[in-house]
C-alpha cells in the first residue's frame, strides 16, 4: 500500500471524506454541548468554588456577623490554618490578587445579598492588592467566567478593558468549555466557608532560618516595585463604601507583614508615604459618610521570615500575622 | 519556530510541503531537495539569523572533510575533522561551563559581565554536530556507499524536521532515500496520510500532555526549599512525564513531517515507562542518541579494553570492570555532558551509568530473577533519580528535591486532611504546593491518567505501515488536532531545544 508513489485509494478517502467529515462533526457536537454547558459555574480554583458557595450558603441569613476579612493570598494562607477572631462570627472572604480588588467587591456585594451584613469589614493585604489591576487572562479566569450574574457582569465591563468579540468554536476551547464544565458537575458542591481549625499562637517563638538566594532576589525585586493605585481601583473603593454606608459596617485596614528589605526600600524611596498618602485621600474623597480606619501599623518582619517575596513561612511566621488579624478583630467591637 | 506554533503549522509547513511535492513532480528530486535546504535554512534562522553563518561554517568544513576521508582515508585528516567539530561544540556549548568553572577554582571573575562574557547556546548543536561527526567517521571506515554532494549533504543536515532535536539519523539510512528522490522514484505522497496521523499525535503529545503537566514539575521546582514528600514525588513524577511526552512528541512530528516529505526518519522512543530493566530502558529512550554513542563510543572502547583485559587478567571481575564498567561509565558521563553543559547533566550521566552497570552484574552474576513489577519499580526509581539532576537548575536544587523525596522528616499531610492526620497520628501542614486540595487531586489525575498513557498509548510512530485509515482513526486525528490547536496560544518550548 504504501511503496505506491501517489496517494493510495484508501488514504485519499481518509484525508478527503473522512478527516472533513469528523472534523466538521465533532466541531458541530462542541458546539451543542458548550451552549448546554454554558450556565454550569466552574470549580477551576479556590475563587471559583468561594464565589459558588457564597451563593449557595444562606442558611442563617438572620444571623449578624462580626466580620468579614478580605485579602490576597498572603492572609488566605493563613486563614487556611487559622480561626481567626475565637469565638465571633468572621466570614473569610480572602481570595488571591489575580482577581485583583474587583473580585473581592464582587464577592462580597454576592455575600451581602445573601447574607446579613457584618459590622466590620477587615481588608487584610499586601500593599499590591491595592494597586494590581487584572487583564489578559488572569482577567478571564479570575473574573470575567468566574462572576457571570447580569450585574456582576455590568460591573466588570465597567472595570476591565473592552474584550476584543471574536468567536472561537468550542471545538478548540474543549478543556475550557466542555473538559472542565463536565468536572464541575462531578464536584460536590462547596461547603460554607470555613477556616482554618489552629488557634493562634501569641507566645509562639520565631525561628531565624536561612534565607536562599533565590528568595533574596524575589525579596529584592519586590523592593524595587512601585505602589500606584490604579484609576479603576479607585472607583472600586468608592463602591465598596457604598457597600459600607448601605449595610452599615466600617472599614479597617491590615497591610500585611512587610519584609525589612522592602519596608526599607519602599521608606527610601518615598514609595511607601506616597502610597498611604493615596490610601488617605482616597478615602477622604470616595468614602466621606463611612467609618473608615486606616490607623494601621506596618509590621516589619525579617527577610527570613519570607517563603517568596509575598507569603510567610509557616508556621512561626504565619503564626506571628495570625495573631495580628486575631488581636485586630477581637479589639473590634 | 517551534513544530507547535502557528507560523509554522499554517504557513511554512503548507507553503513548504506544496513547493516541494509541487517541484518534485515538476521539475525532479533535486529541485525538491533544494526548496527543502531553503525552507530548512529560513527556519533554522528564523530564531537567530546569525547562527545561520555558524550552521554553514560546519556544514562547509565538514563536506569538505566528508569527501576528502571517503576517497582518502587516513588518521590524522579523521583527528583533524573531528576537532573542528569538537572546537565548535566546545566553544558554543561548553566554554560558559568552562569558564564558571575555572572560576569556582580560581576566583577569577572570569564570567563577570564585561570579562569574557556569556553566549548563548546555538539551538540543535549537538545534534547536527553528532550527524556529521558520525558521517565523519563512517567515511574514514569506508562505510559510506555513495559519497554526498553539497545537495545532498545539505539535505542531510539541514533537513527541518531532524535538525533541531534530532532524531539523530545516520546517512547510511538516507542514502537510498535521496538517492530514488533523484530519480523520482521515492515515496512520493504514498506517506503523506501515516506523516499527518504521526504528526498529530505528536503534536497533541507535546502541546496538550506535556505542557499541560509541566506546571507541576515547575512548581515543585520552584519550592524546593520548603517541599514536602508528598510534592517532591508529585513533582518528579510530572516532570518525567512532562520530558517523556515533550520529547516523544517531538520526535513523532519529526517523523511525522519526514513521512509527509516522502522519507522515514528513525524510531526515537519506544514506550520507555514499559522497560523492566536500566538496558531495556536505554533502548527505548532517545534510541537514536544511544545508538549513535553506541557505536561510535561505547563499542570501539568495550571492544579494545576488553581485547586489553583478557590479555593481562584472569579475574571475571576485573575484566567486567574493564570491558563493561568503564565503556558504560564512560559513555554516560559523556552522554550527560552532550544533554548539557552542568554538573548536574554530568551527575544524570553517572546514575544512569551506575545503573546500567548494575543491571550488567546482576545479569552476570544474579542468582534470582526479580519478579517484572520489582525490576520494573527499580528500574523506574533510578531513572526518576537521574531526571531530578537532569530538570534541577544546580546541584542545591536537586538535592533539596532528592532530601525531601527520601528523607522522613519530610513527610506531611496537607492540611486539608487534617482530620485524617488527626485520625492517624501523621504530621501534618498547609503545604506550598498542595495549599489547595483541588490543585493537589488535578496534580494525582494528570500524573495517573499521563502514566497510564505513556504504557498504553500507541505507538504510531513505530506502526505507521500498519494504520488503517478508518473513521475512527480520523476521529481520534480531528480529536488531537481541535485540542492541540485550541492549546498553541498557552506558554510552550520544547526542553530538548536546549541541546
Amino acid at each position: 500500500m504504501l511503496g505506491d508513489f501517489f496517494l493510495s485509494a484508501p488514504w485519499r478517502r481518509f484525508l478527503f471524506r473522512l478527516l472533513p467529515g469528523t472534523t466538521l462533526g465533532l466541531a458541530l457536537l462542541a458546539e451543542l454541548l458548550a451552549f448546554a454547558a454554558d450556565p454550569i459555574p466552574y470549580r477551576r480554583h479556590d475563587l471559583d468554588r468561594l464565589a459558588l458557595a457564597v451563593e449557595l450558603d444562606n442558611d442563617s441569613p438572620e444571623r449578624l456577623l462580626h466580620s468579614i476579612i478580605i485579602g490576597d493570598s498572603v492572609t488566605q494562607d493563613v486563614l487556611k490554618t487559622y480561626t481567626i477572631g475565637g469565638d465571633e462570627n468572621v466570614a473569610d472572604l480572602t481570595t488571591n490578587k489575580a482577581s485583583g480588588l474587583a473580585g473581592s467587591y464582587l464577592l462580597m456585594k454576592r455575600f451581602l445579598g445573601r447574607h446579613a451584613p457584618p459590622r466590620h469589614l477587615v481588608i487584610a493585604a499586601t500593599p499590591e492588592f491595592f494597586t494590581y489591576l487584572p487583564e489578559g487572562e488572569a482577567a478571564r479566569i479570575y473574573l470575567r467566567t468566574v462572576f457571570r450574574n447580569s450585574d456582576e457582569v455590568d460591573f466588570l465591563g465597567s472595570y476591565l478593558p473592552a474584550e476584543e468579540a471574536f468567536f472561537m468554536p468550542a471545538a478548540l476551547e474543549m478543556d475550557e468549555r466542555l473538559g472542565k464544565k463536565f468536572l464541575a458537575l462531578l464536584a460536590p458542591n462547596p461547603s460554607a466557608i470555613k477556616m482554618g481549625g489552629r488557634a493562634p499562637d501569641p507566645g509562639a517563638q520565631v525561628a531565624m532560618g536561612i534565607m536562599n538566594n533565590f528568595i533574596r532576589d524575589d525579596v529584592e525585586r519586590r523592593g524595587r516595585q512601585t505602589l500606584e493605585i490604579p484609576e479603576q481601583n479607585v472607583l472600586v473603593f468608592r463602591d465598596m463604601c457604598g457597600l459600607a454606608e448601605e449595610y452599615d459596617f466600617s472599614i479597617h485596614f491590615q497591610i500585611a507583614p512587610l519584609p525589612q528589605t522592602v519596608y526599607s526600600s519602599w521608606k527610601q524611596s518615598g514609595v511607601l508615604s506616597n502610597f498611604e498618602a493615596d490610601i488617605s485621600r482616597l478615602f477622604e474623597s470616595e468614602c466621606k459618610n463611612t467609618k473608615v480606619f486606616t490607623d494601621y501599623g506596618i509590621s516589619i518582619v525579617p527577610d527570613v521570615a519570607m517563603r517568596d517575596a509575598d507569603h510567610l513561612v509557616r508556621h512561626d511566621w504565619t503564626n506571628f500575622y495570625a495573631v495580628l488579624l486575631n488581636d485586630l478583630i477581637l479589639s473590634l467591637d | 519556530m517551534l513544530f507547535s506554533s502557528a507560523e509554522f503549522l499554517f504557513l511554512f509547513l503548507p507553503l513548504t510541503l506544496l513547493a516541494f511535492h509541487l517541484l518534485r513532480i515538476y521539475q525532479g528530486g533535486r529541485a525538491a531537495m533544494a526548496a527543502t535546504v531553503a525552507a530548512s535554512l529560513f527556519f533554522y534562522g528564523w530564531w537567530n539569523p546569525p547562527y545561520l553563518l555558524l550552521i554553514i561554517t560546519s556544514i562547509g568544513g565538514n563536506f569538505f572533510y566528508t569527501r576528502a576521508l571517503a576517497t582518502n582515508p587516513g588518521r590524522w585528516k579523521l583527528l583533524s575533522a573531528l576537532g573542528f567539530n569538537l572546537a565548535l561544540l566546545g566553544y558554543f556549548k561548553y566554554r560558559n561551563f568552562f569558564l564558571e568553572n575555572v572560576d569556582y577554582l580560581i576566583g577569577d571573575g572570569l564570567t563577570e559581565p564585561g570579562s569574557l562574557g556569556v553566549i548563548f547556546i546555538p539551538l540543535g548543536i549537538s545534534f547536527y554536530t553528532f550527524q556529521q561527526m558520525a558521517l565523519l567517521l563512517d567515511a574514514n571506515d569506508g562505510a559510506v556507499k555513495k559519497t554526498p554532494d553539497l545537495l545532498e549533504y545539505s539535505q542531510f543536515i539541514l533537513f527541518f524536521p531532524q535538525l533541531i532535536a534530532g532524531p539523530i539519523i545516520l546517512y547510511r539510512e538516507m542514502v537510498d532515500q535521496f538517492t530514488r528522490l533523484e530519480a523520482n522514484h521515492g515515496a512520493g505522497l504514498s506517506l503523506f496520510g501515516p506523516g499527518l496521523v504521526v504528526f498529530t499525535l505528536g503534536l497533541f503529545k507535546k502541546v496538550c500532555l506535556a505542557d499541560g503537566i509541566a506546571q507541576f514539575a515547575n512548581l515543585a521546582f520552584s519550592s524546593h526549599a520548603s517541599i514536602t514528600m508528598l510534592e517532591a514525588w508529585a513533582g518528579i513524577l510530572a516532570y518525567s512525564l512532562q520530558l517523556y511526552f515533550d520529547f516523544s512528541g517531538y520526535s513523532d512530528m519529526a517523523v511525522g513531517l519526514g513521512l509527509m516529505f516522502g522519507f522515514c526518519l528513525p524510531l526515537n522512543f519506544d514506550t520507555p515507562f514499559r522497560a523492566r530493566n536500566m538496558i531495556d530502558f536505554w533502548k527505548r529512550w532517545h534510541m537514536t542518541m544511544t545508538r549513535f554513542f553506541m557505536m561510535y563510543v561505547y563499542s570501539p572502547m568495550a571492544l579494545s579494553l576488553s581485547r586489553y583485559g583478557l590479555k593481562h587478567f584472569s579475574h571475571a571481575g576485573m575484566i567486567f570492570i574493564l570491558a563493561v564498567a568503564c565503556p558504560i561509565m564512560v559513555t554516560f558521563l559523556l552522554s550527560g555532558l552532550w544533554h548539557g553543559a552542568g554538573w548536574t547533566f554530568v551527575i544524570f550521566g553517572a546514575v544512569n551509568g551506575l545503573g546500567l552497570i548494575t543491571n550488567h552484574a546482576w545479569k552476570e552474576w544474579g542468582k534470582i530473577r526479580l519478579p517484572f513489577i520489582l525490576s520494573w519499580a527499580l528500574t523506574l526509581l533510578t531513572v526518576l533519580v537521574s531526571f531530578v539532576y537532569f530538570r534541577a537548575e544546580n546541584l542545591v536544587v536537586a538535592h533539596n528535591i532528592l532530601e525531601a523525596m527520601f528523607s522522613p522528616a519530610a513527610f506531611l499531610l496537607p492540611n486539608w486532611l487534617e482530620s485524617l492526620a488527626v485520625l492517624t497520628g501523621l504530621p501534618w501542614d498547609s503545604l506550598t504546593m498542595f495549599s489547595a486540595g483541588s490543585y493537589a487531586v488535578r496534580c494525582f489525575v494528570w500524573v495517573v491518567v499521563l502514566g497510564v498513557l505513556s504504557l498504553w498509548l500507541p505507538n504510531w510512530a513505530k506502526t505507521y505501515n500498519d494504520l488503517a485509515p478508518s473513521w475512527r482513526l480520523s476521529l481520534a486525528v480531528s480529536f488531537m488536532g481541535f485540542m492541540a490547536i485550541g492549546w498553541l496560544d498557552k506558554p510552550q518550548t520544547f526542553l530538548y531545544f536546549q541541546f
